[in-house]
C-alpha cells in the first residue's frame, strides 16, 4: 500500500509565471526512506509543503495527492498533525517553547492529550534519544545539532505515520548532520516510519535510501533506486551528476574511460564486457554485471575488483598539486593569543599563520575549535592580548580603522543575512560606496559592474530574504568586493550550499585569486577544500598545524580526509580528488 | 567503613522546590501582606529576620551583597524620616531652620525602614523560588495564550541579544561597526540600521515559527495542560497548615495587638493574649519553610549516624 500517491500535481504560486510543480507523479511506498535531491529552486520544498496540508502554501494546485489511497484534503486536521512529521530547515526557528521539556510536550498538549500519556511519551522519547541531561535546559543554550534532534524528538513525540524533512542538516557542522542522518536511519529501521527528505549533502544519505526523486525546474527527471538514478544520472550527464556522491561519481568516470577505450579497439573473444543496463551479450556466465558502488566502502571494493581487471596507466609521478610560484605575504600572524574574557578559557593559544597574495588557505577544524574567532581576530574585529598580525605588510596597530576595509581586508560571516540591513539589494550595495569619493553615476556604474561579475543582475530589486542560499552568498561577496579588499575571509562558504552554487563561488575566488587578492576560508567542507584551496591547515587547542598543500594534507590524514582519497588509498595513496583517481585511466 | 557525612552547605538550600506553585504563590502573598498591613515592630522583626533566613539559604554566600544594599537601604530611610516628620517629643537636634529632628520621627522610620526592608527580601525569595516552570503551571490552566505568550518571550529575549551581538560583529567586519564611526550621528545609525535588521529578522523567522506551531498543531481545541508539579497529599497537608497559621496569624495580630503610636510619644502597649497567640502563629508561619529544612537535615544527619 502506498503511503502517498502523487497524480500529475503541478502547483502554481499566486503571481508566478512558471509553475513550481508540473506533473508530478510518484508513489511513496511504507516504510520507505526517500531522498528528494535537486537544485535550489527545483521545487523540493514546494513538494513537501504539499504534503502535509496545514503547512501547504496558498497557490494554483491541479492533480491529486492521495494519502493511504484517499485524497490528502479529506484528512482531518487532527490527524493531520499526528500524522505528518515536518522538520524544516533552521534549527533555531521552528522551536516554539523556551525549555526542552516545554518543547516536546507542546505538541501533546495541542491534541489535548491526557497527562498520564504525556508523561509516558515523554519519559520514553528522552530516553530513547538520551537528552536526560538537557530536558530541564533552556533551549537557547542548545547547539544547532542538538535543537535539530530536538526538533526531530517534538516531531515523533506524535508517533507520525510518515516524517517529512527539508533540508534537514543545511545549516548543521559535519559530525552534527552524521549524527542526525544515522538518528533518522535508525528511526527507519526500529519503527519502519516512512521518511522523506529532501538534501544537498548526499555523500552519506545517498547509500542509506530506498528510492531516490530527481528533481529539476519542478519535473521529476529521474526516480528509482539510487543506483539507478545514479546510472541514469551519470549516462544523461545532467547537472545533477555532480550532486551525487564521491563513489558514484569515480566509477561512473571510470566506465565511462573505458568505454571510450573500447570504442576504439575490437573487442576480443573471452575478454569481459562490462555493462550497466541489464542486457547481457555473449555468455552470461562471463558477462559481469558490476553494480555502480554508493559508499566508500563498496567503492574500496568496486575499485579493487577494476584495477585487477582493467590495470591502470603505470603510476607517473606524484601530481603536485597546484604549486605556486612563490608571492608576497599578504598576511602574516605570530603567537596570537585570544579570550573573551578576563575569566574564561583561551580560545586562541599562540596560533600562527601566513597567506600570500593569491592563494586560497583553507582552515579546517572541528566545531567550538575557534575558527570563528580566529577569522574575527585576523580581520582586526577582535582584540588579541598576545601576538603580532601584519596586513599587507603593515602590522594591524598601524592601520587606521577606515582604511582598513577600504581595500585592506573583507570578512564574509557565516551567515550572510547578518551583513544586509536594507529593503533592497541595490541600497545595501550602495552604502558600501558612502564616504568614497565617487560621484551617483560612477557609483550606479559600479553598483552594475560588481552585479554583472557576481551574477547578481537579476536580484538588484529584491529584497534580501528573498534570495536562495547562493544567491545571498553572491550579494554578500558583491557588497564586500565593493571596498576593494586585499585579503578576503569567509566563514564557511559553502554552508547550505547546491553543487552549482559552490561552483560559482569558485569561479569568483578563482578570479579574485588572479588578481592577488588572498582568501583565507574556514569551512568544514572537506571535499570542497581539497579541490579549491591552494594550502590546508587544521585548527586544534588553539594552534594552527602547517599548512600543506591538499595532496600533502589529506594523504597524510586518516579520518580526516576525503570521501575520494578514503577510496582509493590502498591503491592510490597519494589521490585526493575524484579527478585524481579518474585520471589513472585517462588517456594521456 | 563509615560514609563521609554530607557537608551539604546551608547555601543554595533548595527551600521551596517542589512545592505546587499556587501554595507557593498563596504563601508569599500570605506574609508579604502581614507586613504590608501590620507594623508592629514585634512582626516586623520576626518577618524581616525569617526572610533573611530564607533568601540566605536560597542564595548562599551571593545573599550578603544584597541584604548589604538593602541595610544600607533601610538606614537610609530611617535616617531621613525624621527630615520630613517634625511631630514628636523628644527632640534629638535641631538643624536648618530650627526644624527639630525627633526620637519619636527616627522610629516611625525605623518601622518604615523594617517593613520596607522586610517586603523586598520576601519578594526577593520569591523571585527566586517562582520558577518559569512554576510560572508557565500556574498560568498554563488558566490562561494558556498568556502563558505560551511568556515562554515564547523567555526564548526570544536571549535569543535576539545573540542575534544582535552578531549582527553588529558581522558589520564590524565589513567596516560598518558602530564603534569605529567617527560621528555619534553615524554611530546612531549605525545601530539604528541594525535594529532594523533585527526587527526585519525577527519578522521573517515569526513566519517560520508560525507555520511550525500550525504543523504541531497550535489551532486545535481543546489542548490540555502538561503538569510537571503536582500536588501530593503531602503539600495538601502543608497548604492547610499554611491556611490555618495564616489564619491564626491574620485573627491574633489584628484583634489582639494594640495600636501603636508614635506621635507626639511612643506609646505601646502589651498584646493581649490573643496577641501574643498571634505572633506564635506569625513566627511559625514566617518560619515553615526553614523549619522543613531543618527537619529534613536532622533526618539527614540521622541516617547517617546510623549508617
Amino acid at each position: 500500500m502506498d503511503v502517498f500517491s502523487l497524480q500529475e500535481l503541478s502547483f502554481r504560486y499566486p503571481l508566478a509565471a512558471k509553475e513550481a510543480l508540473s506533473n508530478v507523479t510518484l508513489q511513496i511506498r511504507e516504510g520507505d526512506l526517500v531522498l528528494l535531491m535537486g537544485h535550489s529552486g527545483s521545487g523540493k520544498t514546494t513538494l513537501l509543503k504539499l504534503l502535509k496540508p496545514l503547512l501547504s502554501p496558498k497557490g494554483h494546485r491541479r492533480g491529486a495527492i492521495l494519502y493511504r489511497g484517499k485524497p490528502l484534503e479529506e484528512l482531518p486536521e487532527r490527524t493531520q498533525v499526528a500524522a505528518f512529521g515536518f522538520v524544516a530547515q533552521n534549527p533555531q526557528e521552528q522551536l516554539v517553547t523556551d525549555k526542552v521539556w516545554h518543547e516536546l510536550v507542546f505538541g501533546l498538549e495541542n491534541l489535548g492529550i491526557d497527562q498520564s500519556t504525556m508523561e509516558v511519551r515523554v519519559a520514553e522519547i528522552v530516553s530513547y534519544f538520551g537528552f536526560e541531561d538537557w530536558y530541564n535546559r533552556e533551549v537557547v543554550t542548545l547547539s544547532g545539532g542538538q535543537k535539530q534532534l530536538l526538533n526531530l524528538a517534538s516531531a515523533l513525540i506524535l508517533q507520525p505515520d510518515v516524517l517529512i524533512l527539508d533540508e534537514p542538516t543545511a545549516q548543521l557542522d559535519p559530525v552534527a548532520a552524521s549524527e542526525f542522518f544515522n538518528t533518522l536511519r535508525k528511526i527507519n529501521q526500529d519503527f519502519g516510519t516512512t521518511i522523506i527528505l529532501s538534501e544537498h549533502r548526499l555523500e552519506e544519505i545517498y547509500g542509506m535510501a530506498d528510492w531516490v526523486v530527481a528533481l529539476d525546474e519542478g519535473q521529476v527527471v529521474e526516480q528509482g533506486t539510487p543506483r539507478e538514478v545514479a546510472e541514469r544520472l551519470s549516462a544523461t550527464q545532467s547537472g545533477l551528476y555532480r550532486a551525487l556522491p564521491t563513489p558514484v561519481r569515480i566509477a561512473s568516470e571510470i566506465e565511462a574511460e573505458l568505454r571510450s577505450r573500447e570504442e576504439g579497439r575490437e573487442l576480443s573473444r573471452g575478454e569481459q564486457c562490462v555493462k550497466f543496463d541489464g542486457d547481457q551479450s555473449g555468455d552470461v556466465s562471463q558477462t559481469q554485471q558490476k553494480s555502480l558502488p554508493l559508499t566508500v566502502r563498496e567503492g574500496r571494493l568496486w575499485l579493487a575488483e577494476e584495477v585487477q581487471l582493467y590495470p591502470p596507466r603505470p603510476q607517473q609521478a606524484v601530481p603536485s598539486s597546484a604549486a605556486l610560484p612563490p608571492q608576497p605575504l599578504a598576511l602574516a600572524a605570530q603567537n596570537l593569543w585570544f579570550r573573551y574574557e578576563r575569566t574564561s578559557p583561551d580560545v586562541l593559544r599562540g596560533a600562527s599563520l601566513a597567506v600570500s597574495e593569491g592563494e586560497i588557505v583553507a582552515l579546517l577544524g572541528g566545531n567550538g575549535s575557534g575558527k570563528s574567532t580566529l577569522l574575527r581576530v585576523l580581520a582586526g574585529v577582535a582584540k588579541t592580548y598576545r601576538g603580532s598580525l601584519t596586513l599587507l605588510g603593515k602590522p594591524l596597530r598601524s592601520w587606521k580603522g577606515a582604511d582598513l576595509y577600504h581595500g585592506g581586508v573583507a570578512l564574509l560571516p557565516q551567515d550572510p543575512r547578518a551583513l544586509m540591513v536594507h529593503d533592497r539589494v541595490r541600497l545595501d550595495l550602495a552604502e558600501m560606496l558612502e564616504g568614497t569619493s565617487l560621484s551617483k553615476e560612477a557609483r550606479e556604474q559600479a553598483i552594475s559592474a560588481i552585479a554583472a561579475r557576481c551574477g547578481i543582475t537579476a536580484v538588484l530589486d529584491a529584497h534580501p530574504f528573498d534570495l536562495s542560499g547562493g544567491e545571498l552568498q553572491r550579494v554578500a561577496l558583491a557588497k564586500v568586493l565593493l571596498c576593494e579588499p586585499r585579503i578576503l575571509f569567509l566563514d564557511e562558504p559553502t554552508k547550505g550550499l547546491d553543487s552549482e552554487s559552490k561552483e560559482e563561488l569558485v569561479h569568483l575566488l578563482n578570479e579574485l585569486t588572479a588578481q592577488g587578492v588572498a582568501v583565507l576560508m574556514v569551512s568544514h567542507d572537506v571535499e570542497f577544500c581539497a579541490r579549491w584551496a591552494h594550502r590546508v591547515a587544521l585548527l586544534f587547542e588553539g594552534e594552527v598545524g602547517n599548512a600543506l598543500t591538499p595532496q600533502e594534507f589529506f594523504s597524510s590524514h586518516w579520518f580526516y580526509t576525503t570521501a575520494a582519497n578514503r577510496m582509493s588509498r590502498q591503491i592510490f595513496p597519494w589521490a585526493i580528488t575524484a579527478e585524481d583517481v579518474v585520471s589513472q585511466w585517462r588517456e594521456p | 567503613m563509615r560514609a563521609e557525612v554530607s557537608t551539604l552547605p546551608l547555601a543554595k538550600v533548595q527551600l521551596f522546590s517542589g512545592w505546587p506553585p499556587g501554595l507557593l504563590l498563596g504563601y508569599f502573598l500570605g506574609i508579604i501582606g502581614i507586613t504590608i498591613v501590620c507594623p508592629y515592630p514585634a512582626t516586623l522583626a520576626i518577618s524581616l529576620g525569617f526572610g533573611c533566613g530564607c533568601f540566605i539559604c536560597i542564595k548562599g554566600s551571593s545573599a550578603f551583597s544584597y541584604l548589604l544594599g538593602l541595610a544600607v537601604l533601610g538606614i537610609f530611610v530611617a535616617l531621613l524620616n525624621p527630615l520630613f516628620m517634625t511631630e514628636g517629643t523628644t527632640v534629638l537636634f535641631e538643624w536648618g531652620n530650627q526644624r527639630p529632628y525627633t526620637l519619636e520621627g527616627l522610629a516611625w522610620g525605623a518601622s518604615t525602614a523594617a517593613m520596607v526592608c522586610a517586603v523586598m527580601v520576601w519578594f526577593a525569595s520569591f523571585h527566586q523560588a517562582f520558577t518559569s516552570e512554576a510560572c508557565m503551571q500556574l498560568f498554563g490552566s488558566l490562561t494558556p495564550a498568556l502563558a505560551l505568550l511568556l515562554t515564547q518571550v523567555l526564548r526570544l529575549i536571549p535569543t535576539y541579544r545573540r542575534r544582535a551581538a552578531a549582527l553588529l560583529q558581522a558589520r564590524a567586519g565589513i567596516g560598518k561597526g558602530v564603534g569605529s564611526q567617527e560621528t555619534l550621528r553615524r554611530r546612531i545609525e549605525g545601530s539604528s540600521q541594525v535594529l532594523g535588521a533585527l526587527c526585519n529578522e525577527a519578522l521573517e523567522n515569526s513566519i517560520i515559527t508560525a507555520d511550525a506551531m500550525n504543523g504541531r498543531g497550535f489551532s486545535l481545541q481543546p489542548k490540555s495542560h502538561f503538569k510537571q508539579i503536582r500536588w501530593t497529599l503531602g503539600y495538601g497537608v502543608l497548604a492547610a497548615l499554611v491556611v490555618l497559621l495564616f489564619i491564626g496569624a491574620a485573627c491574633g495580630l489584628f484583634l489582639g495587638l494594640p495600636g501603636i503610636q508614635y506621635v507626639p510619644t511612643i506609646t505601646l502597649g502589651p498584646p493581649s493574649g490573643l496577641g501574643y497567640l498571634g505572633l506564635l502563629c506569625f513566627g511559625l508561619y514566617s518560619a515553615l519553610p526553614l523549619l522543613l529544612v531543618g527537619k529534613e537535615r536532622v533526618q539527614w544527619m540521622y541516617f547517617l549516624s546510623k549508617s
